[in-house]
């Protein structure tokens, strides 16, 4: 490229200083050759600057918004919960638990029993097998079934989405 | 007076869980996205999944823009990353066919685009095919200078090059576009023009 040309370019883009602006400026208007490339590629920088922009399909945005939709909102969310707000949690549970343990060791009575022997404890006899029958295992593998089958088709409707 | 919600509002609505927010970003940036992705895809096809996985980065990665620049500058960043990644798969298929000869064999590619007899006669037409004509690199700068409405420094950042390398870069790709809209119209070009 020849100096005249990447000088008026220059020019033309404004990305040079205001004095050689105002010397290349100067030049066009006096020197004939300065005005000839001027013309020229000021007519060019028109025509490109007229490209017009290709048009993407009607349904562009749908297509977009459906796969954003699928997106996790927690990731895009994730930065802008304040943090005060989760420290202010976990202190309103620290401070319940220690007032609750506080309450608990001031009302406990510390004293020892005299004859140092603790009392027997007998814990109430429960008949598990009356609970066990055969209804309730077969009720409780017919909704393990269910429950397995609805998340496979879950995830199989998630799994056809992302690859549309 | 028309009062448009700028595109920093526009992310923040989005970002406060107004998902549709999304919705009025993408239509604005759409077609300049689109273009972008045409440049290296060279196919419609390839061009709009592009541009559409390129929103959905953006979307993802919503949170990550720093308000440093344009958003626009952003996304095209986004675009220029996405495109390179696909033309190099795209490479990887064709090990054997150098540049040149992807896009001797890609002159033809205009005519898919169903201009008619008139539009034929029309100065864009060959400006586009001109365009279609150079390398990927060449016809972005073009882009984003003349359409995106970017400056050096901002190509840079899209990029990633100084702005000096910008500016050799777009003196280089006028000089081509213009020799290829030359030899499209042969002796027709000074009257085109």
């Amino acid at each position: 490229m020849n100096t005249i040309e990447q000088r008026i370019w220059d020019y033309l883009d404004n990305s040079c200083t205001q004095k050689e602006h105002q010397e290349i400026k100067h030049l066009i208007e006096t020197d004939p050759d300065y005005k000839t490339v001027y013309n020229e590629l000021k007519d060019l920088s028109q025509v490109f600057s007229s490209i017009e922009l290709d048009e993407p399909s009607m349904g562009f945005t749908r297509n977009v918004m459906n796969k954003v939709n699928l997106e996790p909102l927690t990731e895009t969310f994730k930065s802008t919960t304040d943090k005060r707000i989760i420290y202010g949690i976990a202190a309103f549970f620290l401070l319940s638990i220690s007032a609750m343990l506080a309450v608990v060791f001031y009302q406990m009575d510390w004293s020892q029993p005299v004859s140092g022997t603790l009392q027997q404890y007998k814990l109430p006899d429960v008949n598990f097998s009356s609970y066990l029958n055969s209804t309730v295992i077969n009720s409780f593998f017919f909704a393990d079934i269910i429950l397995a089958l609805y998340l496979l088709d879950n995830f199989l409707r998630k799994d056809t989405q992302l690859t549309k | 007076m028309q009062n448009k919600t700028t595109d920093i509002e526009l992310i923040s609505q989005v970002l406060a869980g107004n998902q549709s927010a999304y919705a009025e970003l993408i239509k604005r940036h759409q077609r300049f996205v689109f273009t972008l992705a045409l440049r290296f895809s060279k196919s419609r096809e390839d061009a709009e999944e592009i541009a559409q996985d390129c929103f959905v980065k953006a979307y993802r990665s919503l949170n990550a823009f720093q308000q440093t620049s344009k958003f626009s500058t952003w996304l095209y960043s986004i675009v220029y990353t996405t495109s390179m990644t696909f033309l190099r798969k795209k490479r990887l298929d064709t090990v054997d066919i150098d540049d040149e000869n992807i896009f001797v064999q890609l002159e033809n590619h205009v005519s898919d685009f169903k201009t008619d007899q008139t539009e034929h006669k029309s100065k864009m037409v060959y400006v586009n095919k001109a365009i279609s004509q150079l390398l990927p690199d060449d016809a972005t700068i073009i882009t984003l200078f003349y359409q995106g409405e970017q400056s050096l420094e901002e190509i840079g950042k899209v990029l990633g090059m100084e702005s000096n390398t910008v500016k050799v870069k777009l003196h280089r790709a006028r000089q081509r576009l213009k020799e290829k809209l030359e030899r499209l119209l042969h002796h027709e070009v000074k009257e085109l023009l």
